[in-house]
């Protein structure tokens, strides 16, 4: 490798604050002892700048802009007539934000000058008009429930279609649909999430329950994304971030950038820093607190309640313990599942990782002999779905009618087949990610699949050499 | 308009058309571009409240600069990211870099420069621009980008170095023969 290749890969990983504590030193020392040096790192980096501004304005300007979009460009470059040339979306927020101050008042003024002086048939035609695609599916697995505007009902979604709003349901734990919006924001939902979506001018989202990723571009100015759920609304105008909804509280993860978080209960907002958590909800405070460090330790509590798990919950007595049944799901296509799912790193709780050397033990008990599937649904760290990676036991292989233990090494556990579409785009094993939910499945007959105890541990590093 | 509005919207103009080198700036100082995007933002907010301290004569890229240091010290403390002696000395190595050797281009050149940049990257197949979307824009590692592209770590750091010297020499020969 050429010393202009390590210079240059020096830079570029430390643009991206990749580089390890003795690499700044390297690098430090390399800028303070050479003029030569210093004046290249800066045209390095001003480069690499140039070009990141590039490909991200490309991937997000895939689109005709919208109306809104277009009024409001018209309408800076009328106002502050800064450059000869039409600015950047990203430039133009920059001045609106900055010019804020000046222009808010005659936007509104206009605006409402505008709305006063239409015709009502004239505003009739004005209306976006709610057949325009807004955003596309670009990958999705497991069932799904798919409300369009007119209410109509589909089951039947294919990547790539286009979608004018409405509402996404994931009908199962392994469900998982992702959207990508116009400008290139992208939100995912993945397990038993509802989310509703639209995009007038201004991206609007509902997340009635689950869990929803997001990568959100740039927004215009003025018109964040907003996102509500039960207790709480979100202001985002371009970062990254996971938010998940239950009936009294939201729990936000934000990966980059920021956003605002307003409670409904008592008005209260803050804003959510980079790798910071926040959770709103009526008896905590609205304090962000850094993302805990992650763990590769995880036991279920079954005995505490069903918090949290789809199927059918038992509490335990004297001679038995809690267990969470299997519950039947049956597909559009006429498949039935059943299913036990436990959620895993959600709310308050660290982030729960998988490593080499992890290793699931699950005990129960199934009453028929069936082939038993046992899986994990992963995200990556900024909460982007990583994909369903799963291992067989076949049947026979668990005794029936009696308890049962197996321990199932994550080496062994493959990439779902129903994902093999997206296989070029996931993860090929599910390392170093984090684990959102544990399941287990029988498929087509009910076996009386039962689970007690899901625990997630680390092979001691003896035992692990003699693998 | 008054001298004080025409000030403000000349020191604005400059900062606006010194944005990218800005955030060059930034990204240099945080190792992240989100957050040195927040930080320049940050920072023309600043300059549209203060444009009157500018002192007439002297370099608005350097008082933007100044400005945009701050910020990103604020974007810091938000973070609550404690700074290692590593880091400080640095970023102290990386102020004098930039200040000794940024300086300004004028806006029609960064929009030729732009310009040639778009038609350039257009030119780059699909699995290149996957490879530099994944790297600049998802700021994904080399490891992730191989995981997603199907290449060894040692390939995507080839491809990676050869891709951006394609485009660069790509650029250099348009604007070169435009001139």
């Amino acid at each position: 490798m050429s010393d202009a290749h390590d210079w240059q890969e020096l830079i570029d990983r430390h643009l991206r604050g990749e580089l390890s504590e003795s690499e700044q030193e390297r690098l430090a020392e390399l800028l303070d002892s050479d003029a030569e040096a210093r004046k290249d790192f800066v045209e390095q980096v001003q480069w690499d700048t140039r070009l990141a501004e590039v490909l991200r304005e490309s991937r997000g300007s895939s689109r005709e802009p919208n109306v809104d979009e277009e009024a409001d460009a018209a309408f800076v470059e009328r106002t502050v007539a800064i450059g000869k040339r039409t600015p950047t979306i990203r430039i133009t927020n920059v001045l609106l934000a900055a010019a804020a101050v000046i222009i808010v008042a005659l936007i509104a003024s206009l605006y409402f000058q505008q709305a006063n002086t239409r015709r009502p048939d004239r505003i009739a035609v004005q209306q976006p008009s709610v057949d325009l695609p807004i955003a596309r599916i670009s990958g999705l697995s497991g069932p799904l429930q798919w409300t369009g505007d007119g209410g109509r009902v589909t089951y039947d979604l294919i990547a790539g279609t286009e979608l004018s709003g409405g509402t996404i349901e994931g009908l199962a734990p392994g469900s998982w649909f992702k959207l990508e919006f116009n400008d290139g924001s992208t939100a995912t939902i993945s397990g038993n999430s509802m989310l509703t979506f639209s995009d007038h001018g201004q991206k609007v989202l509902h997340l009635k329950q689950g869990n929803l990723s997001s990568n959100v571009k740039p927004q215009p100015a003025g018109k964040p994304m907003l996102i509500y759920t039960r207790s709480a609304m979100l202001e985002v105008l371009g970062t990254q971030f996971e938010v998940e909804a239950e009936r009294s509280a939201t729990t936000l993860n934000v990966s980059e950038g920021k956003v605002r978080v307003k409670r409904f209960s008592d008005g209260s907002a803050v804003d959510v820093p980079a790798r910071h958590r926040l959770i709103a909800a009526a008896d905590q405070d609205m304090l962000p607190r850094p993302v805990p460090h992650s763990v590769s330790h995880w036991k279920s509590e079954l005995s505490l309640g069903p918090v949290r798990t789809q199927g059918k919950w038992t509490p335990g007595a004297d001679t038995q313990e809690a267990k969470l049944g299997a519950v039947p799901y049956t597909t559009p296509q006429g498949l039935t599942i059943y299913t036990t799912g436990l959620s895993v790193s959600y709310g308050d709780k660290p982030p729960v990782t998988l490593q080499p050397a992890s290793r699931l033990r699950v005990r129960g008990r199934i009453a028929s002999p069936q082939k038993v599937y046992f899986g994990i649904t992963v995200r990556q760290t900024n909460g982007a779905f990583a994909g369903r990676f799963q291992t067989i036991r076949p049947a026979g292989d668990l005794p029936s009618g009696q308890d049962f233990e197996v321990t199932l090494h994550l080496r062994e556990f493959r990439l779902d087949p129903s994902l093999a579409s997206l296989k070029q785009e996931l993860p090929s094993a599910p390392f170093h990610l984090v684990v959102e939910t544990i399941w287990c499945h029988t498929l087509d007959k009910q076996a009386g699949l039962e689970i007690t105890e899901v625990e997630l541990e680390l092979i001691p590093p003896a035992e692990d050499e003699l693998k | 308009m008054d001298e004080s509005d025409q000030k403000r919207d000349r020191v604005l103009k400059a900062a606006l058309d010194y944005r990218v080198e800005l955030l060059a700036y930034a990204r240099s100082l945080l190792g992240n571009y989100a957050a040195a995007e927040d930080a320049v933002q940050d920072a023309m907010l600043v300059v549209v409240k203060k444009f009157d301290q500018f002192q007439e004569g002297t370099s608005v890229l350097a008082w933007c600069r100044a400005i945009v240091r701050l910020e990103v010290l604020r974007v810091r403390q938000r973070h609550r990211r404690e700074t290692s002696l590593s880091e400080r000395l640095l970023d102290d190595a990386i102020d004098a870099a930039f200040a000794e050797f940024q300086t300004a281009q004028r806006h029609e050149a960064v929009q030729d420069w732009h310009e040639a940049l778009e038609g350039c990257l257009r030119r780059v197949p699909d699995r290149g621009r996957k490879i530099l979307q994944a790297r600049f824009t998802d700021e994904f590692s080399y490891e992730q980008i191989g995981q997603q592209v199907g290449m060894t770590l040692e390939a995507v750091r080839k491809a990676l170095f050869r891709l951006k010297k394609q485009v660069r020499q790509c650029v250099e020969t348009t604007l070169g023969g435009a001139q």
